[in-house]
Parts: C-alpha cells; structure tokens; sequence
C-alpha cells in the first residue's frame, strides 16, 4: 500500500499552480481513505463514511455532498482497482 | 419441578370408562404409589391417553400446578358422553402482545464481493466505547488505555481489541493444500483446542500476543475484550485482569396479572430414520391445542400463548447429499429428502397453528441459507398452515417481544461452534459467555458461516433480553442470572426433542421455566420398561 502525505501544491515541472477544485476533492477523499479509525477501505467511501458517521467518528461533512455519481475516481478508494 | 408422564397404554377391547381393566393395566405400569396419583382415562379417536401427575408441594407458578385436575374433574372424565344441551366448556386462549423486532436479522439484497475484514473492523467500532467504560468502572476512571501502537515497555495499561486464538489443529485450507506439507486433509474432530493454543489481541493496526493471568481455553476467537497489565521484554503482553462488556442494559418489564406461558421446541428432527419422536411429537401438538385431559390440563393448555420453535424442524438424514454426484438417470425419479420431511412439518403446523401462534424458526438441517443470520423459512413450503396469521416464520436468531417480555435466541449453531474451540462443554455455560461478551456468535466469521456485514455487527447485543435461549441442546438446562445493573436474564438451553421429548415452559410472570417431558411406549414392553420419574 503506498503511503503518501499530501502536499498542500502538486509540483508540476516549471510552476507551481493552485489545486483545481476536483483535485482539492479527491485530495480530501484521499486523506479520508488513509484515517485507520474508519475502518477498512474496500467498500465505496459513501459507504464507509456512513460507516463511520454511525459509529461516531465524526468524517468531514463535505464528503458526503461530493459528486459521486459524476466522476468515477470519487467512488472507491485506489486500493479498489485490485481485485478481491 | 414435576414432570408429567403421558402414556399410551395398549388398546384394550372394551374401552368404557371407568372400565376396572383398564385401571388395572394402569396400575401394572405405576411404579410409584397410588395414593396421590391420578389416573384418568379420556378416549379420544384411536388412542387411549392418560395422564399421571405426580404431585409433589411446588410453586404455583408450574405450569403442572396451573393445569392440575381440580375436585370432582375425574367423574367428569369419567362419565357418559354428555347430552346435546349440555354446553362444552371452551377456554379461550390468551393473547398476549406480540411484536417481533428481528428486523436487523432479515437480508435484503445480498452482496458477497465484501471482504470479512470490515465485519471485524465494525465490531471493534462498536464494542471499543462499552468496555472503556468498563474498563473504567473496574479499574479506576485514571486508568491508562493505550492503543497498541503507543505501548510502553513495563507500563501498567490497558489495551482493547479482538482476540484471535491460534490454535494448531484448527483446519487450514492453506496447509492442506500446500504440497511442501505433503498432508492429508485432516479428519473432523469435535474439540479443536490444544495445550500449544495462544491468544493474541488485536486492535485496529497491532496485535500482540498475550500470557498470563488468562485462561485461553476459554476463549474464543472474534471475543471484543479488555486487558489490564504490561507489556514486558519479549514483545508480549503480561495479563492480570481483563474484562468483558458484560451485560446490555434492559428495559424493565411489565409485570403480568396472571401466568401466561410460552412453549420453546426445538430439534423435531423430522423425515428421520428414527421416528421415536413421532408420537411424542403428535402427544405435544394435541396437548398444546387442547385435545388431551380434562377441564384443568385444557385450561392449563390456553394459558400456552405461543410456542417457538428454535431450528432443526428437519433431520440430518433429509440432507443426504447424493442426489448431488450420482448420475442424473440415477436420481431422475427421486425426490430430495427434504420434500416428505417439509409435508409432514407442514402437516404438524397445521394442527399447531390453527389453535396457538407459532414462531418458527430455521436451524442447520432446515432448508434455508446456511450463513448465519439465517433467513426465514419460505411460505411457499407451507401451503396448508401459512394461510394462517398465526404462523410467523422467523429468522435465526430471532427475537421478539411478547407481553413486554423480550426474548431472543438461537437455533444453536453459535453455542455448538463455540464448544468445538473452547474446553466449555455446557450449552448453558457458553450461552452466559455469549451474554457477558455481548455477542451472540463471537466465532462468526472465522469458523461459524456468517454473512458479510459492513456497516454494523447485528450480532452484538444492544439491549438485554429476559429470556435469552439456543436450541438443540442434548440436554435441558435452565438459569437465572442477574447482572451487575440489576438485569434478569432467564437462560434456557432448548434440549433436541426427537432424542429427548422435552421441550420447555417458560413463565411470562415470573420469568421462570420448567421441561414438560412426553414419553412413550410400545405395545411390546411391558413388565420390563419402568417409569421413569427422575429429572
């Protein structure tokens, strides 16, 4: 499992640029994927946020109002490309 | 407690009433005095049945001393069929309040492309805050609770997680499919459980391997519990105290006016080999709906307001597996067993639900999911006796409320499961560990099927029951504990009734329960079978 901290700019070759708010997104989903305290990361992460909103751990709000239905990187964490 | 003894007697040719020769066959098979003993003779169809109560001083919460014969109700029994104008005394059954709140047991859409993993994971989530606060209670609101990863070497902690018990002669599909083994699969055995066994906690991101002060035969894996001690040089962890979530709060119950008893049964074991069990079995139904005794013992029998039936309605035998691998010609005109089985059940519903409520519910040898919660049994298999309301096909587990009176229970699997990988042998023993663990199957899903759940565990208890019972037992157990907050929880370890023919009364008043045992005997066994009145 590739661990990464995320940084706050991505550093591209010659600039650096603000974040789009797509990338701001998924960084934050991507975070929200790395805390243990929710569990395990195979199910989608609406799911595992409503996992983690009924046990009482508080998961940032914003994900849940995020776009799932519209871009297929938001539903399921990286390690879900690898199969069962 | 008492135990009523209902025998068929051979059919004798002149069956009058009264007739001298037929309390004279009674009294050949008495065995105990005569002086308290009350022998009556009620014809019904084919069959002769009496009834012999043996009346000894006892609480008149039995269900023996409710339906006791009253004075003068033995010339009743005794006399000519009465005139037409003489109206036939009816009891009306009671009715108490039922709401069955098994909800959290029923499947909807299933989806198996989940790994067990979160199951375990929202265990954890669940039982991490209750034995805090345990841990708290018992040892000091100060005490240190450390996550494994912030262990410090000698210091005096406590740590919270799933146990995993590693046990050597646990089957291992790896090992016995490995070829550098070069092993035979291993034959089945009934205990799994070996001196080597360690147990190891395991919280969200760490185990560790525990010893000390803990007994790892009783454990089992999946149990969510608390250690207080140290973790010392060689990386494992030294146990003095532990604690468990213990007991669930309970919502008090109301207190009833009058006795009103439910009826658990389990194991019928029907379309078996062996049908010893039939006449006992039919013995039950016309007891419970009223056919068999006099005014009191019918009475009696309306104050059963429900009977629950907790799983193995079919036997072992009806899950013959050949049709499977033979050759289709082979098997072309055979039916499975189960099909005869599932008519005769049908059948003995029938008759039950026509007169009392019934809940049933599935166990290992019914045909239903194999992984736990097993859903309910499908109406379809009943045509005769689910056009009736008072059939309710539940779920295992199940639970449901009956006049305030919380009951919940299993057919047995998770107690049997838990006694091949722990030294208990009791069924009443693992049920109390199941309700101090506040699980109802903690070896779910390692060695008990179970169906992947994710977002919660429905498994672990919430709220306490009253009477908390598993089926198929091999014998009748029964006890009261009370918990730390003042819980009452009746147990009742439900006997398998095709081998013993008892089934259990439970008291709705006074939470108390008694076996209600019906045996038989053949026409050939005469001067050699005794009565037996032991318990």
């Amino acid at each position: 499992e590739i661990c990464r901290s995320a940084p706050e700019q991505v550093q591209s070759h010659d600039e650096l640029r603000p974040l789009t708010a797509r990338e701001k997104e998924l960084q934050e989903l991507r975070q929200f994927d790395q805390d243990w305290r929710c569990g395990p990361c195979s199910i989608s992460r609406l799911q595992r946020w409503e996992r983690a909103a009924q046990h009482g751990l508080n998961p940032p709000r914003e994900i849940r109002y995020m776009p799932f239905s519209a871009d297929t990187d938001y539903t399921h964490c990286l390690s879900s490309d690898y199969p069962l | 407690m008492s135990d009523w003894f209902v025998c068929y007697v051979r059919r004798c040719a002149t069956s009058t009433p009264g007739n001298s020769q037929i309390s004279r066959e009674i009294s050949k098979l008495c065995s105990f005095e005569r002086t308290n003993s009350f022998p009556k003779v009620n014809v019904h169809f084919n069959k002769i049945a009496f009834f012999v109560t043996n009346k000894r001083p006892i609480k008149a919460a039995m269900f023996s001393e409710v339906s006791a014969p009253q004075e003068g109700s033995c010339s009743l029994l005794l006399c000519r069929p009465g005139s037409e104008d003489q109206e036939p005394s009816v009891f009306d059954r009671v009715k108490p309040a039922y709401s069955p709140c098994s909800e959290r047991f029923k499947l909807g859409e299933r989806s198996f492309n989940r790994q067990y993993a979160h199951i375990y994971a929202t265990r954890l989530m669940q039982m991490s805050p209750l034995l805090t606060e345990r841990a708290q209670q018992k040892w000091g609101a100060d005490v240190r609770i450390r996550k494994l990863c912030d262990l410090q070497m000698g210091e005096q902690c406590c740590i919270v997680g799933t146990l995993f018990k590693h046990m050597e002669l646990q089957p291992s599909i790896l090992k016995e499919i490995s070829e550098e083994h070069n092993l035979l699969p291993q034959p089945p055995r009934t205990r799994y459980i070996s001196e080597s066994d360690e147990l190891i906690l395991e919280d969200e991101l760490q185990r560790i391997k525990l010893e000390g002060n803990i007994d790892v035969d009783k454990f089992v894996t999946g149990s969510v519990i608390a250690i207080y001690g140290a973790e010392k040089n060689d990386g494992k962890f030294t146990v003095d105290d532990f604690c468990t979530a213990d007991l669930p709060p309970q919502a008090p119950r109301t207190t009833l006016s009058s006795d009103r008893f439910v009826l658990l049964l389990s194991g019928l074991g029907l379309g078996g080999s062996h049908a010893d069990s039939m006449l006992a079995l039919q013995l039950l139904v016309d007891m419970v709906t009223g056919h068999l005794g006099d005014q009191g013992e019918q009475s009696g029998a309306s104050t059963i307001s429900r009977v629950l039936l907790a799983g193995n309605l079919l036997s072992q035998s009806t899950q013959d597996k050949d049709a499977s691998t033979k050759a289709k010609y082979l098997t072309k005109k055979t039916q499975a067993g189960t099909v005869d089985a599932m008519r005769l059940l049908d059948e003995m519903l029938m008759q039950l639900v026509s007169s009392v409520p019934v809940d049933v519910m599935p166990g290992q040898y019914d045909p239903t999911n194999y992984t736990l919660p097993q859903q309910p049994l499908h109406h379809c298999m009943f045509p005769l006796s689910s056009s009736y309301p008072t059939l309710q096909l539940a779920s295992n587990p199940h639970q449901a409320t009956l006049d305030g009176v919380r009951i919940l229970g299993t057919s047995g699997q998770n107690v049997k499961d838990i006694q091949k990988y722990s030294s208990m042998d009791s069924h009443l023993e693992i049920l109390e560990n199941t309700l101090r663990l506040r699980h109802l199957a903690p070896t779910a899903p390692d060695t008990l099927g179970c169906y992947p759940f994710y977002l919660k565990d429905p498994f672990i208890l919430e709220e306490c029951p009253h009477v908390y019972f598993s089926g198929n037992a091999p014998s009748y157990q029964a006890k009261r504990i009370t918990g730390a907050d003042g819980q009452e929880v009746l147990l009742v370890a439900i006997p398998e009734f095709s081998s013993t023919q008892t089934a259990c009364l439970v008291n709705l008043r006074t939470l108390e329960c008694e076996p209600i045992r019906f045996s038989s005997f053949s026409a050939g066994d005469d001067e050699e079978s005794e009565m037996n009145i032991s318990h």
